[in-house]
């Protein structure tokens, strides 16, 4: 049944327990004080009182007695209704009535162990006082009277000097019993105080032990599974007080950890999983781009050769067909470079080589490289570089191909003006707008074609040729150099690409997820 | 007549470079493969190498290294071809010693111009 007890209920009986012990030994002391005050004050009104009674009645006796006496001897010299006679008379009267009074109030206050003595004293008072009225009464009294009262107030005065010393016994005996009444119950006090704290020391560890035992046990049980044993048995979660309460939540706390502790495993092995596919994936590329480039070198640099006439002068129409070959050949290339790019900036493969360059070069070069291709429409291309340009760090290479890609775009797509090659420096960020006369871009299509795969009109992917991925890869790799590409375009009006990178570069920017 | 070493183990890279080269009024020495061509530098001692980097037996930055590291040999200009498949290739080919690249797919007016770079 005291299992039962919730914890907070057997933590505070102990103290409630412990505190009614004291209370009660309060209490008894209490009674034993108030017992020991009774018996003083049975003394006091006692004994005490009987034995100052006693001494006044003694005085009081005796001043009868040699009142009398007087009485008698002027009785013999003066007539019967002398007035001092009268007098004397009267007075002795009074005086018995005050020492009845007096023996009253004394057997009041007297004990049992008095009563012998009160009898003989109360006995012979009538009888000193039957002798007294007689001579008081009589015509004078003869001798023989006297020494009766004599003898008979000899007898009183022994009884009432008994009374007192027995009086005075008896309040030493009252004395002497309180004292030993008081050491046995101190004993016992003492005894019991013993045995109070003995169990009060009992029930403290019994309590503290109902908790801290299975707090411990679950304290350890925690640590055990904080430290990877999941599979513990937790005791108590039956119990209904707080301590089952805290063993079911350690129990939902082990299950816990142990689903996550699952969990972790099979994501590391997901993980795990992932990383030999990601390995996988980059081995696939590096092979592929291999495999790939090395037919296309065949084909390129016999076809390149033939041109240049290395194998002898070609007819005009062989050379014209060797040209188609050629630019077919340079097509695929700029596909499968497209798409190894790609796959590179999605396999996390795609990394910047950071180096010093200068921009107005780079702008000269691809100027050059497309100019033919400008002059092959009827297009003006022109190029404005202001000729005082900070030193930038970046990847040249990768600039170059955004800027090619863009310049190449916008050949490609205007049939007639110009196309424009315009940088500046704003800051720390080179700005390099590529404007062209075309047919401009609807705000609808300008988020359109950085998709990869998307050109403004689809069917004129196949007349205009291109993957559709240039812009997308433009995008991506101006961004890894922590720059962007932006367009301003209105049908119509033409289109301005705006690539803006920084002038410098860290190696940090570099990779593209 | 300058002497050029080639390191190809693809035929049509070979024959492509070969017809090139003896149109332009220069020797060239073929090798298959790594370990052939760091044997046939130290035997020919050529004008300039060509190096591919995807060779068997021994890969094209290690049989740079051997001939670099060959104080008989440490002067001739090796030119890497390569198809920079892998990220850091091209630092790869710096670090390795050579003198120079040419990307495959190559275009031989380019490969021409840049062996006439380092040795007319």
């Amino acid at each position: 049944m005291l299992k039962r007890l919730s914890i907070n209920v057997k933590v505070f009986l102990a103290p409630a327990v412990i505190t009614l012990l004291m209370l009660a030994v309060l209490l008894v002391s209490n009674l034993a004080l108030r017992r020991q005050q009774d018996a003083f004050l049975a003394v006091v009104g006692g004994s005490l009182t009987t034995s100052t009674a006693t001494t006044r009645l003694l005085l009081t006796v005796a001043e009868l007695q040699s009142a009398v006496l007087r009485f008698s001897q002027l009785q013999q010299r003066v007539g019967r209704d002398d007035p001092v006679l009268l007098n004397l008379r009267r007075s002795i009267l009074e005086r018995y009535t005050a020492a009845e009074e007096l023996f009253n109030s004394v057997k009041k206050t007297s004990g049992p162990g008095e009563a012998d003595a009160v009898s003989n004293i109360t006995d012979f008072l009538t009888i000193h006082r039957a002798v007294a009225k007689r001579i008081l009464d009589s015509d004078p009294s003869n001798a023989a009277t006297v020494s009766t009262l004599m003898a008979h107030y000899q007898q009183l005065q022994s009884y009432i000097v008994e009374l007192a010393s027995r009086s005075m016994e008896s309040a030493q005996a009252s004395e002497a019993r309180t004292r030993a009444w008081i050491a046995t119950f101190l004993r016992y006090l003492l005894f019991a105080s013993a045995l109070a704290v003995l169990f009060a020391i009992a029930l403290t560890f019994y309590v503290g032990r109902a908790i801290s035992k299975p707090l411990t046990h679950i304290v350890s049980l925690m640590s055990t599974i904080a430290s990877g044993n999941s599979s513990v048995e937790v005791p108590g979660t039956e119990r209904r007080d707080e301590i089952g309460a805290m063993a079911r939540g350690v129990e939902a706390f082990a299950t816990v950890t142990k689903d996550l502790r699952d969990r972790e495993q099979s994501l590391m092995e997901s993980r795990g999983l992932a990383e030999a596919a990601s390995q996988h994936k980059s081995q696939f590329l590096a092979n592929m781009s291999h495999e790939l480039r090395t037919p296309l070198n065949s084909v390129l640099g016999f076809t390149e050769m033939l041109s240049d006439g290395i194998y002898g002068e070609l007819p005009d129409k062989a050379k014209l067909a060797l040209a188609k070959v050629e630019k077919n050949g340079r097509h695929l290339l700029g596909l499968i470079n497209d798409i190894l790019d790609l796959s590179k900036i999605e396999a996390g493969e795609f990394t910047l080589l950071v180096d010093e360059y200068s921009l107005p070069d780079v702008v000269q070069n691809v100027a050059a490289s497309t100019e033919s291709l400008a002059r092959a429409k009827g297009l003006q291309l022109s190029c404005v570089v202001p000729r005082s340009m900070p030193q930038a760090r970046g990847d040249q290479r990768r600039l170059t191909q955004i800027l090619i890609n863009l310049v190449g775009n916008a050949i490609k797509f205007t049939d007639e003006g110009r196309v424009e090659i315009e940088a500046s420096c704003k800051r720390s960020d080179f700005e390099i707008r590529v404007r062209d006369t075309g047919p401009g871009i609807a705000p609808a299509d300008q988020v359109r074609i950085f998709k990869e795969f998307q050109q403004v009109d689809d069917s004129s992917t196949r007349r205009k040729g291109g993957s559709g991925l240039g812009l997308a890869i433009s995008r991506k790799m101006a961004e890894a150099h922590g720059g962007s590409i932006s367009v301003e375009s209105e049908v119509g009006k033409g289109s301005t690409f705006t690539v803006r990178i920084p002038v410098r570069v860290n190696d940090a920017v570099g990779v593209v997820a | 007549m300058k002497r050029i070493l080639m390191v190809e183990d693809t035929e049509d890279n070979r024959h492509i470079v070969r017809d090139l080269l003896g149109a332009s009024g220069y020797e060239l020495l073929e090798a298959t493969d790594g370990a052939q061509g760091v044997a046939m530098a130290s035997q020919h001692k050529p004008d300039l190498i060509l190096m591919d980097i995807q060779l068997p037996v021994l890969d094209g930055y290690e049989a740079t290294r051997r001939i670099k590291s060959d104080p008989a040999l440490q002067h001739i200009p090796i030119i890497a071809v390569t198809s920079f498949a892998l990220s850091g290739d091209e630092v790869k080919t710096r670090e390795a010693g050579c003198d120079g690249y040419v990307a495959k797919p190559f275009s031989p007016r380019q490969l021409l111009a840049t062996i006439k770079e380092f040795i007319g």
